[in-house]
């Protein structure tokens, strides 16, 4: 890898570590007033106070750990399933016709409506549910990518030999397809990210899953709108760090394709 | 005049340094028509492709590539665009890949020109009966054809063609050949084809610039063509397009270690005398009657009709017809691999199911198949040992070497991955493959097609060799007769997926 790649995916890093880590380093407690409602960034706080006096940058340091987890389960989850889905289609045509079919059902259905209904219909569950039914909805979309990707694959010579000896629709699927798929799953899965972490805080700011007083950047922005004019931080702080993770993963994300090119046999 | 193509002192190196073709002049004036040959590797497709001014990744030019007196490799992207889309023909090694699959004939064609403004040349290259169907249900002459008929159609000055005879039979080499010649001469088409047909070559070209190293073409019958002599030999006749150097050294070891025994003795005889092949099969190890295939579920558009067939153990059939007559369909339905068939198999004796997937695994590995596509026959993301543990369902080393060595490769050959193999290396790897279960029938079906002649003729006598040690039945499809006529005891054509003739070799195909 080298220094300018490094230096690229850097922000993608920082926000990473920031989100992980920043449970330790938050400077106050998340859950007490500190000190006045929406009062001024100052020398004991830096990035000012929120609705109920806390300390903001406290609550941006704490409260990406949650979201990015399940943003990052939501996105690995569609895209493997996307990806077997895909490869499985590519070996058999009836699958991919059930899978597409099924798919294009599911895309009618508009998300932020579909998770509302479910987040509110399962109150006290937590993320859960808004978790699952991103990962219902999101598998549709990627199947359409992976499916285009496997698809010619799946009449290519090795893929023959590998049925003609008898092997199994999953076996083919995994040993010969998916290997293949490496560059656009990875592209995918990016791209998933992206999608997961914006749908999750969306969520969030219509307070479905997760609750306040949870410290979660979504609902931040939510809780402080009202006091923008007082303390700009409270709203913009968590506004930024949603978007400078979604917006610098993928460009990490970006960065390692090339890496991962895929070995094609294009000459004779 | 200026000529519509002047390549002088060319030299294609990679950023390390490695040369990938060389050639010290080309000259292609309008109207005539240059050959290129030269063994796989040599560097035939990326001198035509420096001529529309695409290198490949990384590498640098030397000298000078003039179309229609322009510098192509100094020339202005918007320029260069122009040109190849106005004053250059191309048509690649992998016509199949450039057609839009979205799209039917017709609309292919009309994109390039006015089909009804030469509807003759369309005839001449037999497209107009499929007009209407789409590239994915044509097969792969014919897919060729449109690619030609396509660049055709576009009337530039120059026309590229990278090996146009692939996967074409003799009737339509001929006919090509004839439309080729009429364009040079009637409308000042300047033609430059590289092509491993010698043949061919002798009869289209007015001179034949040879590349890198002369091979010996044990088969070609005739010597190459007037050779323009204007290209240098290359000093490593093994260096290969992309990044493959290391993978085209052992490129000695191919021929030297081409089978041993009786093989090398009599190398222009067939595998079996042909007297005793047609008596000894008592049994036949496999058995088709009344074959039939269809290209959709309703069984509307037949591909085979009621085909019979019969394989000996130790003996070679070839299948040839024109592009289109069902002879890929015809093995893999043997293979089990086209469920749209009906008819009964037998393999020694007993009933074979013709789809696949009723088969048991002992029946599978009976049957291998070495499949069509040079470019896909091995899965790319694998290594060689990858793709060889898959086949042989187990991780012994030891295994995969005896596997190796059996075809002919050195045992580092295990570690590679299919782009760093060369066209004869892979096919070699593919037939491993295929000999990895064990099969009582081996169908090839056009494996030699992208090989030049000295590397087609090498794998040939492989199979021929390994056909009679391991006392397989051989099945081969190709168009290249008088290869077939030397390495097959019998001969089956078909046309339009029934069986023309029958009969042995030597009197069928002559």
């Amino acid at each position: 890898m080298t220094r300018a790649v490094l230096l690229r995916s850097a922000p993608a890093l920082l926000v990473l570590l920031a989100a992980l880590a920043g449970p330790w380093l938050a400077p106050h407690p998340v859950d007490e007033p500190v000190t006045a409602p929406f009062a001024e960034p100052g020398a004991q706080h830096v990035l000012g106070a929120d609705a109920l006096g806390r300390d903001v940058l406290s609550r941006v340091l704490t409260g990406g750990r949650d979201l990015l987890a399940a943003a990052a389960a939501v996105a690995v989850v569609v895209t493997g399933l996307a990806a077997l889905l895909a490869a499985l289609g590519a070996v058999r045509p009836r699958v991919r016709a059930v899978v597409e079919h099924v798919g294009d059902f599911l895309i009618l259905i508009p998300s932020v409506l579909a998770i509302l209904v479910i987040g509110t219909s399962f109150p006290g569950a937590g993320r859960l549910p808004v978790v699952l039914a991103a990962i219902v909805l999101g598998v549709p979309f990627a199947v359409r990518v992976a499916s285009a990707a496997a698809g010619p694959l799946g009449s290519a010579g090795f893929v023959e030999v590998a049925r003609a000896r008898g092997d199994r629709p999953l076996a083919v699927a995994c040993g010969e397809i998916l290997p293949n798929l490496r560059t656009t799953l990875l592209a995918l899965l990016g791209l998933r990210f992206v999608d997961a972490v914006y749908v999750v805080a969306t969520a969030g700011f219509l307070q479905v899953g997760v609750q306040p007083p949870a410290p979660d950047w979504a609902v931040m922005i939510r809780e402080n709108a009202e006091g923008i004019l007082l303390n700009p931080w409270a709203v913009a702080a968590p506004g930024a760090a949603i978007a400078v993770l979604a917006v610098s993963t993928h460009v990490a994300f970006d960065l390692l394709l090339p890496q991962a090119r895929n070995r094609t046999v294009s000459r004779l | 005049m200026t000529p519509a193509l002047d390549i002088r002192d060319l030299a294609i190196r990679t950023a390390e340094g490695r040369e990938l073709t060389r050639c010290g002049r080309l000259t292609a004036e309008p109207g005539a028509v240059v050959g290129v040959s030269g063994a796989s590797g040599a560097g035939k497709t990326t001198l035509l492709r420096s001529a529309v001014g695409a290198l490949p990744e990384g590498a640098w030019p030397e000298g000078s590539v003039r179309v229609h007196g322009d510098d192509v490799l100094a020339l202005a992207p918007a320029r260069l665009r122009r040109l190849r889309s106005s004053g250059v023909g191309f048509v690649g090694q992998d016509p199949a890949a450039r057609l839009n699959p979205r799209m039917p004939v017709r609309r292919l064609l009309a994109e390039t020109g006015d089909p009804a403004a030469v509807h003759d040349s369309l005839a001449e290259l037999g497209i107009s009966a499929f007009l209407h169907r789409r590239p994915g249900q044509l097969s792969g002459g014919q897919q060729r054809r449109v690619a030609l008929a396509r660049a055709l159609l576009r009337d530039a000055g120059l026309l590229l063609l990278d090996e146009p005879t692939a996967g074409l039979d003799k009737e339509l080499r001929a006919r090509l050949a004839d439309l080729l010649r009429g364009r040079a001469e009637q409308r000042g088409t300047a033609i430059v084809l590289a092509c491993h047909d010698q043949d061919f070559l002798a009869g289209v070209a007015d001179e034949v610039l040879h590349l890198g190293e002369p091979v010996e073409t044990a088969g070609a019958g005739r010597p190459p063509a007037r050779s323009a002599g204007a290209a240098e030999p290359l000093g490593d006749a093994g260096t290969s397009g992309s990044a493959e150097s290391e993978a085209r050294r052992p490129a000695p070891v191919q021929i030297a270690t081409a089978p041993p025994g009786p093989e090398r003795a009599d190398g222009e005889k067939p595998a079996v005398e042909p007297d005793s092949s047609v008596h000894i099969g008592g049994t036949p190890v496999l058995e088709a009657r009344g074959l039939s295939a269809w290209a959709d579920a309703r069984r509307r558009t037949g591909i085979l009709h009621e085909l019979d067939l019969r394989l000996e153990a130790g003996s070679a059939l070839a299948i040839t017809g024109p592009s289109g007559a069902g002879k890929t369909t015809l093995v893999r339905t043997i293979a089990g691999l086209h469920e749209r068939a009906s008819g009964e198999l037998r393999l020694n004796g007993c009933e074979l199911p013709v789809p696949g997937r009723r088969r048991t695994d002992r029946q599978r590995s009976a049957v291998q198949l070495v499949p069509q596509d040079p470019l896909t026959t091995l899965n790319p993301s694998r290594t060689v040992a990858g793709s060889l543990r898959r086949a042989l369902r187990s991780r012994d080393r030891g295994a995969i070497t005896g596997l190796l060595e059996s075809v002919g490769l050195p045992a580092e050959t295990a570690e590679r991955y299919p782009h760093e193999l060369s066209g004869g290396q892979r096919q070699r790897v593919a037939i491993a493959r295929a000999l990895a279960a064990g099969p009582q029938v081996l169908l090839c079906d056009e494996i030699t097609s992208a090989l030049d002649a000295g590397t087609a003729e090498d794998v040939l006598a492989l199979l021929s060799a390994l056909c009679r040690e391991k006392h397989l039945a051989l099945v081969l499809i190709s168009h290249e007769t008088p290869l077939l006529a030397r390495r097959t005891d019998r001969a089956l054509t078909l046309h339009r997926g029934r069986a023309t003739t029958t009969g042995r070799t030597h009197e069928v195909l002559v």
